[in-house]
């Protein structure tokens, strides 16, 4: 990572609610210092609600029903009755209200068949950004005002620094958990309505206050796969919702040009992927494209092709209404990788994004997210379209 | 959060206090087994017949003709499936607007190969009865309706239904669960051959109801494996609930006409409040023929389900239609029937009190609502 913090606050996040910079836009709809907690039923979610309640906010907890589990699924992820009764049993430990929102058709038209529409083009979606854009930062946040409050809380990784003259929304310290990457698309509008209050803590800290505060979910354990996924293999869930005529058959082909075997669809590869290739070969070889207009897939070795640029598109800013010309700052492509250096520019609706790595990086992968950093602030992010040679 | 006001007797309404005594002094004493032979259980089995025939009273019918259950979901099911299985070619018919444990065992025979067929509703969610006639004309051999529709309060033209259904020879089966302890019910007098009810929504216990059956008419069980009720409901009696059940409909026999005089003047106080809203407000259902505890109404652009939780955070407990069907997207199939769009339909809010529903509480509530209603048409 570009930042590691230097020194963490030990001890409890002071939570206070944003200022309202433009006053009379809807304080007569608003109930003072209530907060919206978007509860998942996981520690995090759960400690960020009980803070809000013990910091004396009048603090309501909502669910998201996303999509639902076969009755005889005990598998749970988040979403699972289970998750949804761990939630309900916190709020009611700290006495608050807690209501269960159902979004479940929009789940599925934003973040499942997006997720399997982008497997069938060859790309590797990032559903945890769709579900952050469409659902908890776009309806989600909506609802609140509904509520009577202003602000969401939720138990993100993040930091919104409200302090200066426009709100920032800066990487969580810890860097193990910092989950800034999936929050670009939040729109700019909407960050003085939104709150991270863990953001200022390691997960060590987090532990510690679930069980200071004795709640139910202090010990659960972290949960990394796709929620909707459940356990099973993310290929074979992409398969079940592919019909015949959806799956793209192809070659794999050696980036020399030599074909070494076939495929019966794109859908199973993604950029890097080295594992379940199915071709015996004297090295060992890596995805290094994949190209859906005739089902090729392309591998190489590790130190294969590397790109200097990216396409971007869809992107959002959150530092500035639009870059003024030539950005200079970090781009991150991956989760979990390090940002490097690159020079970005945009096309004339700032929602197309040009980048230039100052050193030409490997597994670009479209479909997934680039977020723009300067230091720990996020400028703004977009869905890569293509790698640059 | 104290002063909390509960506007949800639809789905459910709190224990009266006498029910409330009688149970917990029966949780403690009663232990036997209705059925065994020793003391206990004679004691067991006399409280039993005690409810039945309180029971029985509160709704003018002879005790023989009540088969105790354990609500009125199982007695909708077991009318339904008892006459499909019993009947010669059976034809089931029931209106669009009826609770979804009789909709849906509609729908689940239609299925199975039962030829079933759905009336449609006016408006106001009253059935049309020249199509029922129709429908009878073709063969139908029961007619489903209920007495009072959960989520608008219309009264549905029971008296007038049974006369067709008789006329052509079909069963006639009433749904009673939301008339019982709001108008007079009077088995009777109704004419009906099955009518099913359910102790909690009239200050009873969750968990008991009654088929109650005309001389003459059989109704087979649901399940096997307990010869209980005659042959019509195995399982161990419940003695608790049924205690509850007698003292709630002793309640009702002994103070009907002041509940029902009551419950209407605190509609009539919450609706006059309502209607002085800033925010266009309609009365959904029946304005003539309707019960007196139920108020379905639509704040003009405010989503159903925002203020329900907006409302909950006021603390007003409410509804946006039957219990059963809440927490799903889906707008209310009742609304859905009375001809309203979706959007519209997703607009309505119940409000439905009791018998301790004081006149304070009402006029509390219509003030939290108002606020409540114009804030989320702000919103809109």
């Amino acid at each position: 990572m570009a930042t590691t913090p230097t020194s963490t606050e030990a001890g409890t996040p002071e939570i206070e609610l944003p200022p309202v910079r433009e006053a009379g836009d809807d304080l007569g709809t608003i109930v003072e210092d209530r907060v919206v907690v978007a509860m998942s039923g996981g520690v995090d979610s759960s400690v960020t609600a009980a803070l809000c309640a013990e910091q004396g906010h009048d603090t309501v907890g909502i669910s998201m029903r996303l999509y639902s589990t076969p009755q005889d699924d005990y598998s749970g992820s988040c979403c699972s009755p289970d998750d949804l009764f761990d939630a309900r049993q916190v709020a009611a430990s700290v006495d608050m209200p807690f209501y269960v929102a159902n979004y479940q058709e929009v789940f599925r038209e934003r973040v499942i068949d997006y997720f399997v529409d982008e497997y069938r083009r060859g790309r590797t979606p990032n559903p945890c950004v769709a579900c952050n854009n469409h659902l908890k930062f776009d309806i989600l946040l909506d609802r609140t005002l509904a509520l009577g409050s202003r602000y969401l809380a939720t138990g993100h990784y993040a930091r919104v620094d409200h302090s200066g003259d426009r709100p920032k929304l800066k990487r969580g310290v810890d860097p193990e958990k910092d989950q800034s990457y999936f929050l670009f698309g939040i729109p700019r509008e909407a960050l003085d309505r939104i709150l991270f209050p863990l953001g200022s803590l390691q997960k060590d800290e987090v532990r510690e206050h679930a069980r200071r505060l004795g709640l139910a979910t202090a010990d659960k354990p972290e949960s990394h796969e796709i929620c909707f996924v459940g356990g099973g293999d993310y290929k074979e869930y992409v398969e079940e919702r592919l019909s015949e005529k959806d799956r793209r058959p192809g070659k794999i082909v050696h980036q020399s040009g030599e074909v070494l075997g076939e495929h019966d669809g794109i859908h199973q590869f993604t950029i890097g992927q080295r594992r379940g290739l199915g071709l015996s070969y004297h090295k060992r070889l890596y995805v290094q494209s994949i190209r859906p207009e005739d089902g090729t897939v392309v591998v190489g070795p590790k130190d294969g092709l590397a790109a200097r640029g990216l396409v971007a598109e869809r992107c959002n800013w959150l530092s500035f209404e639009r870059p003024r010309g030539p950005l200079e700052c970090e781009v991150q492509i991956r989760y979990r990788t390090d940002p490097v250096p690159a020079l970005v520019t945009t096309g004339d609706d700032a929602e197309t994004a040009f980048v230039e790595f100052v050193e030409p990086q490997r597994a670009v992968t479209p479909g997934q997210a680039a977020v723009f950093y300067r230091g720990d602030e996020v400028l703004g992010g977009g869905f890569i379209e293509e790698a640059r040679s | 959060m104290s002063n909390r006001i509960y506007l949800d007797w639809n789905a459910t309404g709190p224990l009266l206090p006498e029910v409330r005594d009688q149970m917990q002094q029966a949780l403690e004493g009663v232990p036997g087994n209705a059925s065994s032979i020793h003391q206990d259980g004679q004691r067991a089995r006399s409280e039993v017949e005690r409810a039945r025939r309180a029971l029985a009273e509160a709704v003018g019918a002879p005790a023989q003709a009540v088969v105790l259950t354990g609500g009125a979901t199982e007695s909708n099911n077991q009318v339904l499936r008892s006459h499909a299985r019993r009947t010669d070619e059976p034809r089931i018919l029931c209106t669009a607007v009826e609770h979804p444990s009789v909709l849906e065992v509609v729908e689940q025979l239609g299925e199975e190969g039962i030829d079933v067929d759905v009336v449609p509703v006016d408006g106001r969610g009253q059935p049309d009865l020249q199509a029922l006639e129709a429908s009878l004309r073709e063969g139908t051999t029961l007619v489903s309706a209920m007495w009072a529709n959960n989520e608008t309060g219309a009264v549905l033209p029971v008296h007038e239904i049974g006369e067709l259904a008789d006329e052509y020879g079909a069963v006639f089966h009433v749904d009673g669960t939301q008339a019982l302890g709001r108008i007079p019910v009077d088995f009777q007098d109704l004419g009906a051959d099955f009518m099913t009810l359910s102790a909690h929504k009239m200050g009873g216990p969750k968990g008991i109801g009654a088929v109650v059956c005309r001389e003459g008419r059989k109704v087979g069980p649901l399940m096997v494996g307990g010869h209980q009720e005659r042959g019509r409901r195995p399982g161990t009696e419940n003695v608790p609930a049924a205690i509850g059940l007698r003292a709630a409909a002793e309640a009702v026999s002994a103070r009907l006409e002041d509940w029902n005089r009551s419950l209407e003047k605190r509609r009539s106080l919450l609706w006059d409040a309502l209607r002085e809203s800033p925010v266009p407000v309609e009365l959904r259902g029946d304005p003539e023929r309707r019960l007196p505890n139920t108020l379905n109404v639509a704040f003009d652009g405010v989503d159903g389900e925002d203020m329900l939780l907006a409302l909950d955070l006021e603390g007003i407990s409410a509804s946006s239609g039957s219990a059963c069907t809440a927490g799903s997207l889906e707008p209310s199939h009742v609304i859905l029937a009375m001809g309203y769009p979706e959007d519209e339909a997703r607009e309505s809010v119940r409000f439905s009190f009791g018998p301790t529903t004081d006149r304070d509480a009402i006029e509390d509530a219509a003030e939290r609502i108002l606020s409540v209603a114009e804030r989320l048409h702000g919103l809109a």
